[in-house]
């Protein structure tokens, strides 16, 4: 994810960089009273005059235009001279643009979903997480924000373990955490890179207090204390699956408990008949239950529907690693599942791909048997062992580690109007200020300079 | 209308001044000014250099001293002073009538140190106007009187005044023996020059005095020259003041027309005057009357 994607929000008036006029004298503006003197004062004098000439014939005849017409032209001498009048009290003014002041101020807030951030905040509600302990200790930050000042607060949540996720559309600050973000990914999650974010606006929410936090980032730590429970599984002496378990004490070694959690295996009867019957094997030497039930499954073997599974007719080609090799029908067609490949055969397409707790096969049928049953038997189960999920309940001991102390700092400003430092924006202020009062006092030379020669060519 | 001692002083003086030269024209000038005549006025002592045609040959054989004769200039001419008092001679600082009256006290100042029986004539409010008639130098207070009761915001202009039946045929005949000279003081805008063509037939010298305000020679002169561009560029309205309804409304690009339009104007009476053997001069009211009167009375 990267923070450039974040919309900033639309500032009526904004400058470009993100900058906003500001005044530094605003008192001055009390000058303006002398161009707006001299333009009042223009305008009753441009009444016409009227005087009596007994000569008066000798002017050409205008009709009524001589009437009591009232004419409202200003000589162009005279409106330099204002214009010149009102460049240089807007100079001494001292416009200067400054950082944006949106409507309300807007964070983004970059989530640690590490499997640590769904333990146990260590109170007696064990359904309080160290995420939601994190949320919460923002949330009363952001209160007593809110509370000192009249402007909103939104904020944007952005999976901060999820490269490819975007961030959420600005909410109100008291919506809290999405709904859907209240579990743990299925899939553990290591610990976002937060220096990536260290950005005006951006609020870490994780549970320990950074030890080098951002330069402009803030962050909303839960802390919390160390969470004991299972932090691996093994085998038992007898090959039964056993659990590893640490007591929460830092350094203490693990015990091995027999009672540990089953690994759960989704099976797809459609697989071709020697992979079927490996997994099959395979599931039963590891302990592991097959099940129908998807969503609590640590592993899950598809196979994939080709444009026609029921007949093959493609050519078959020959598979092979770990020593082993087949002549296999691979599926003619079939939408890519993004999974890297584990198996190519020699034409070039995937014939097993495999991820995190999913293998899915493109093999539609086995022209040949495995060269070498053995091998075929150690290289697959070394691809289901690769892809199973550990069990929900088993943390790596690092995460179970404890947290610390509660901290919540947020950062000075919020979300900029757009992706540039508070140095640059301060640089960009100065040299738009240095600008804008040169230019001003320029042409307040230049418009006395044209209203003297207006005024000596009588126009 | 007001006449301070220091403007009388400055009138007498001029007269003085002018009387005096005209005495030392040449005898060709001096005649042609005599249009009906002139008067013996008596003897003065023969300085070097004069006409001796003018020496009294008898009284030097009786008194052995050269005394020359001493004629009185127009002593039976007759002139008859216009001067127009329409309201929009009531325009400038100083108003035009202000200075046309000065000028016409001048040169009445003259005609009398000359001996000529003046006419002065002004409009009035609602009949024919008032006849002063002067023939002693002491008349010029009554004159001067007169003219500070002149006001231009209940008189009648030039041509009121010739259009009235009679008016000028007893110009041209006069009393007596009726007018040698004419002087029309006033800004002629209201005049036909036929009438004024018709005053001059016979002998009768006419002269056309036009006097404007600065600022019908400037529409801006009143205003300073910093602001007069923006004045004149942003619209004024000018309205006559003896047609109040027929105002005009000009801007800068008005202004060059309207100057070329009244110096054709005044050429115009330059060039009627000239065709007509009439003496025309034309000045702005600020300026003194010494400056112009000359050649008015050429």
């Amino acid at each position: 994810m990267d923070l450039k994607q974040i919309a900033a929000p639309a500032v009526e008036g904004a400058l470009p960089y993100g900058l906003t006029w500001g005044l530094e004298r605003p008192m001055a503006a009390a000058l303006f009273l002398f161009p707006l003197i001299v333009l009042l004062l223009s305008f009753r004098r441009t009444r016409p005059r009227s005087a009596w000439l007994s000569t008066a014939r000798f002017f050409p005849d205008q009709g009524k235009k001589a009437g009591s017409e009232r004419r409202r032209s200003l000589p162009l001498s005279r409106a330099a001279a204002i214009a010149g009048m009102c460049a240089a009290t807007l100079a001494l003014m001292g416009p200067t643009p400054a950082p944006g002041e949106p409507g309300s101020e807007r964070f983004v807030c970059v989530v640690d979903r590490s499997p640590s951030m769904y333990l146990a905040s260590g109170t007696d509600d064990p359904a309080r997480t160290r995420l939601s302990a994190a949320v919460e200790g923002l949330s009363q930050a952001l209160r007593d924000r809110s509370r000192k000042s009249s402007r909103g607060i939104e904020l944007m949540w952005v999976d901060g373990t999820d490269p490819a996720a975007d961030a959420t559309a600005p909410l109100p600050w008291t919506a809290g955490l999405p709904a859907e973000w209240n579990g743990a990914p299925r899939r553990p999650r290591s610990e976002p890179r937060f220096g990536a974010f260290d950005k005006v606006g951006v609020i870490w929410i994780t549970d320990r207090v950074p030890v080098s936090p951002g330069q402009w980032a803030g962050y909303a730590a839960s802390g919390g204390a160390s969470v004991p429970g299972a932090i691996g599984t093994t085998r038992a002496e007898g090959g039964e699956p056993a659990t590893l378990l640490w007591s929460g004490v830092s350094g203490a070694a693990p015990t091995v408990s027999s009672t540990g959690p089953q690994t759960r295996v989704v099976v797809d009867r459609a697989l071709p008949g020697p992979l079927i019957e490996l997994v099959t094997l395979w599931a039963a030497d590891r302990g592991a239950a097959v099940t129908a039930n998807v969503s609590a499954a640590e592993l899950e073997i598809v196979q994939v529907a080709g444009d026609n599974a029921a007949a093959p007719t493609g050519q078959a080609a020959r598979v092979g690693r770990d020593g082993w090799s087949a002549l296999v029908r691979a599926v003619s067609s079939g939408d890519p599942s993004g999974l890297p490949p584990w198996l190519v055969s020699e034409d070039g397409t995937s014939a097993l791909s495999s991820g995190p707790g999913r293998v899915e096969c493109r093999i539609a049928e086995f022209v040949t048997e495995p060269s070498d049953d053995a091998a075929f038997a150690v290289s697959i189960a070394s691809l289901l062992d690769g892809a199973i999920l550990p069990h929900p309940d088993v943390v790596p001991l690092a995460e179970r580690q404890a947290a610390g102390a509660r901290g919540v700092s947020l950062p000075d400003l919020s979300l900029p109007l757009d992706e540039l430092d508070p140095r640059t924006l301060e640089r960009l202020s100065r040299d738009a200020a240095g600008r804008t009062a040169g230019a001003l006092l320029v042409a307040a030379a230049m418009a006395g300079a044209a209203a003297l020669w207006l005024r000596l060519v009588g126009r | 209308m007001a006449f301070s001692p220091e403007l009388l002083s400055r009138i007498g003086s001029y007269a003085s001044r002018l009387s005096a030269a005209r005495e030392r024209e040449d005898v060709a000038r001096r005649r042609a000014l005599r249009a009906e005549g002139e008067e013996f006025a008596g003897h003065r002592p023969y300085r070097p250099g004069e006409d001796l045609r003018r020496l009294d040959w008898n009284l030097l054989a009786r008194l052995d001293r050269p005394f020359v004769r001493v004629h009185r200039s127009g002593t039976s001419e007759s002139w008859v002073v216009l001067i127009d008092t329409s309201p929009s001679m009531a325009i400038g600082r100083p108003g035009k009538l202000q200075s046309a009256a000065e000028a016409a006290a001048a040169a009445m100042a003259l005609g009398l140190r000359l001996g000529a029986r003046i006419e002065l004539r002004v409009g009035g409010a609602g009949d024919s106007g008032t006849a002063l008639h002067l023939g002693r130098r002491s008349d010029l207070s009554r004159a001067v009187k007169e003219l500070e009761r002149l006001d231009a915001s209940r008189g009648s202009g030039l041509e009121a005044l010739l259009g009235e039946p009679g008016v000028i045929s007893s110009l041209r005949t006069g009393s007596g023996r009726g007018a040698g000279r004419i002087l029309l003081f006033g800004d002629l805008l209201d005049v036909d020059p036929r009438q004024v063509m018709a005053l001059g037939e016979g002998r009768r010298h006419v002269h056309l005095g036009q006097v404007f305000a600065p600022e019908e020679w400037d529409p801006g002169a009143d205003l300073s020259p910093r602001s007069r561009g923006h004045r004149v560029a942003t619209g004024s309205l000018w309205m006559d003041p003896e047609s109040p309804s027929a105002a005009r409304h000009a801007d800068a690009s008005d202004i060059a027309g309207y100057l070329a339009r009244l110096e054709a104007f005044v050429e115009g009476w330059s060039r009627l005057a000239r065709d007509h053997r009439m003496s025309h001069a034309v000045w702005r009211s600020d300026e003194p009357f010494e400056d112009h009167l000359p050649a008015l009375l050429r």
